[in-house]
């Protein structure tokens, strides 16, 4: 299948592999810049990973600006303008963002208000409207393997003050270069590399199966989830096989490049509104919705399922099973790895093990057919199909 | 040897297709002004809107545009005077636009196409709206032209007729 017309942009420039923390200095003397400002967050400060990227800059003339550490879970407009602040007083010329999801969404926000000069952060919400070439070179070095938000053209912001996400789409959030160092995600403990793990396959299987989906996108999202079937458990079990980790990076970034330019569905739509209401951790709300996902677009584009049973479940069983049963196959192959990482680290299964609760359904349903996700849905979202996959799910 | 000059190449406008845009604009206004008095579910969406809401639509980079409100409670057509905004859909480009205009590509089609970009709060305003267009375009589209750019034809509450006589003269 090819798109009768679509868009591919993935311009970020990968370091992957040992001792991609030390060629930072050149990347950041390459882009002109030498004064970088560090966004993170205080535990990874505390647990020495900010250190370990900060010395891996040692013999170089790169002088660090700040280090801003008070990120919080859930990106907001007050950081970014905090952390701007900060940028500006020291004189900043580049930003580094070392962490998950929130510091990467926030480090691309922090860009666009000193880009535009401009506190009001939301005056740049929406898609594609950002005109300014972003002003200062932007490096992200990710903590988890699981957001693939180094790669994304998406940031999610919160204003506090009126209790609202708002979603940037704009290729200028891209970052210049992602830094994959299998030192900084060999500390994630087993369950959060699980559930991080989940998130990475959840875009990789969104990405392949919606109506944005194009042939760049969709060999991104193969080789994430084939590198996420032989890697996933690895990691789980021993954190410092550092070939596992940095190949769970690869999917994870893989998966992130796929669904920047795909864009993710029903998984996510719910997933975020659970999150935003029940405050289910994204990781694990992917986990549980995800079987129930695929389930409910199983019918809508069976095609693209059983193309998925390849990587899901390798070359043998994808020829062992007939192609009519190959989609349905896909589902149970995706059960199967959940069940797997439930006995090794406890990932959760249903909505009611992680908080939810029966009451919240009909808010989660209001939140989650307002997500942008629900567009790129292979099948149409109701509110009442979002209430029927959380009584599955429950 | 003569010397070879380079003289500036000015593309042109494209008169029809801009003046057909602006017709299918008033049309596309009118007719969501119609469904939002007549029909129950655009109702809704645009009852959670605030007073003096507005959205523009338009074509990059000069037009034509099309704006729409809520003034003292009712969701309505506002003229082709590009205003500020809460919401701005801004199409790339004028046969991309008309493509959707006249029913030849869906909106998520078209989302999904980088057709158009999207100034304002997508959570808030852009996927309402977009549930509204669902509907409108049920209403003003026949349905085997609906059906195609639609993933899920709505259930109509009113017959086209009704809908047709309220967009063009407000009956
Ligand atoms: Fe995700």
């Amino acid at each position: 299948m090819i798109p009768s017309y679509y868009e591919f942009l993935n311009s970020v420039k990968i370091l992957s592999g040992k001792l991609a923390l030390d060629n930072i200095p050149h990347e950041l003397s390459s882009l002109g810049a030498k004064r970088p400002i560090i966004l993170t967050n205080d535990i990874l400060v505390e647990i020495g990973l900010v250190k370990t990227a900060v010395d891996a800059l040692k013999g170089s003339d790169i002088v660090i600006g700040a280090v801003y550490g008070s990120i919080p879970i859930d990106s907001s407009v007050k950081v970014v303008n905090e952390a701007a602040g900060v940028y500006r007083d020291k004189n900043c010329d580049s930003i580094i963002a070392i962490g998950g999801g929130s510091v990467i969404d926030t480090a691309k926000g922090v860009s666009v208000v000193i880009t535009e000069n401009d506190d009001n952060l939301m005056k740049y919400a929406g898609a594609e409207i950002l005109k300014k070439r972003r002003a200062m070179p932007f490096i992200v070095i990710p903590t988890t393997a699981g957001t693939g938000s180094e790669v994304t053209m998406v940031a999610v912001i919160a204003d506090p003050d009126r209790n609202v996400k708002m979603e940037f789409l704009s290729y200028n959030l891209l970052p210049d270069v992602a830094v994959l160092d299998p030192r900084m995600t060999r500390s994630l403990p087993a369950r959060a590399s699980a559930s991080t793990g989940m998130d990475a396959l959840s875009h990789a299987v969104e990405a392949y199966t919606g109506i944005q989906k194009n042939p760049l996108s969709d060999a991104y999202a193969f080789a994430a989830i084939k590198l996420t079937r032989e890697y996933l458990l690895r990691v789980v079990e021993n954190g410092n096989d550092e070939e596992a980790r940095l190949a769970m990076a690869n999917a994870s970034l893989m998966a992130g490049a796929a669904f920047s330019n795909s864009m993710v569905g029903i998984v996510h739509a719910i997933g975020h509104a659970c999150g935003g209401v029940a405050h289910v951790a994204h990781g694990d709300a992917m986990t549980i919705l995800l079987p129930h996902g695929m389930e409910y677009n199983l019918d809508a584009v069976p095609g693209y399922y059983s193309d998925l049973l390849l990587p899901l479940a390798g070359p043998e069983v994808y020829a062992a099973t007939p192609s009519g049963e190959r989609a349905a196959r896909s589902v149970s192959a995706v059960r199967e790895l959940i069940t797997l990482l439930n006995s090794r680290c406890g990932l959760p299964t249903r909505l009611r093990d992680v908080g939810v609760q029966e009451k919240d359904f009909e808010r989660i349903a209001k939140t989650a057919i307002n997500d942008g996700a629900v567009v790129m849905n292979p099948r149409a979202i109701a509110l009442e199909d979002v209430l029927t996959v959380l009584r599955k799910a429950y | 040897m003569a010397e070879k000059r380079y003289e500036d190449i000015v593309p042109g406008q494209k008169p029809l297709k801009t003046m057909l845009a602006r017709a299918v604009f008033w049309f596309l206004g009118r007719g969501f002004q119609a469904a939002a008095a007549l029909d129950s579910k655009v109702r809704e969406e645009t009852a959670g809107w605030p007073e003096q809401f507005t959205m523009v639509m338009k074509i990059e980079p000069r037009g034509p545009v099309m704006v729409m409100g809520k003034r003292k409670g009712e969701f309505v057509y506002l003229g082709s005077k590009e205003v500020e905004a809460h919401l701005a859909v801004s199409f790339k480009s004028i046969d991309a636009a008309l493509k959707v205009l006249l029913g030849l590509s869906g909106i998520d089609q078209s989302f999904a196409e980088h057709r158009f970009s999207m100034k304002g709060d997508i959570i808030a305003y852009g996927m309402p709206l977009t549930r509204c267009l669902y509907r409108v375009e049920a209403y003003l589209f026949p349905p085997f032209i609906a059906r195609r750019i639609l993933k899920k034809m709505p259930e109509k509450e009113r017959g086209m007729l009704r809908i047709y006589l309220k967009t063009l003269f407000n009956l």
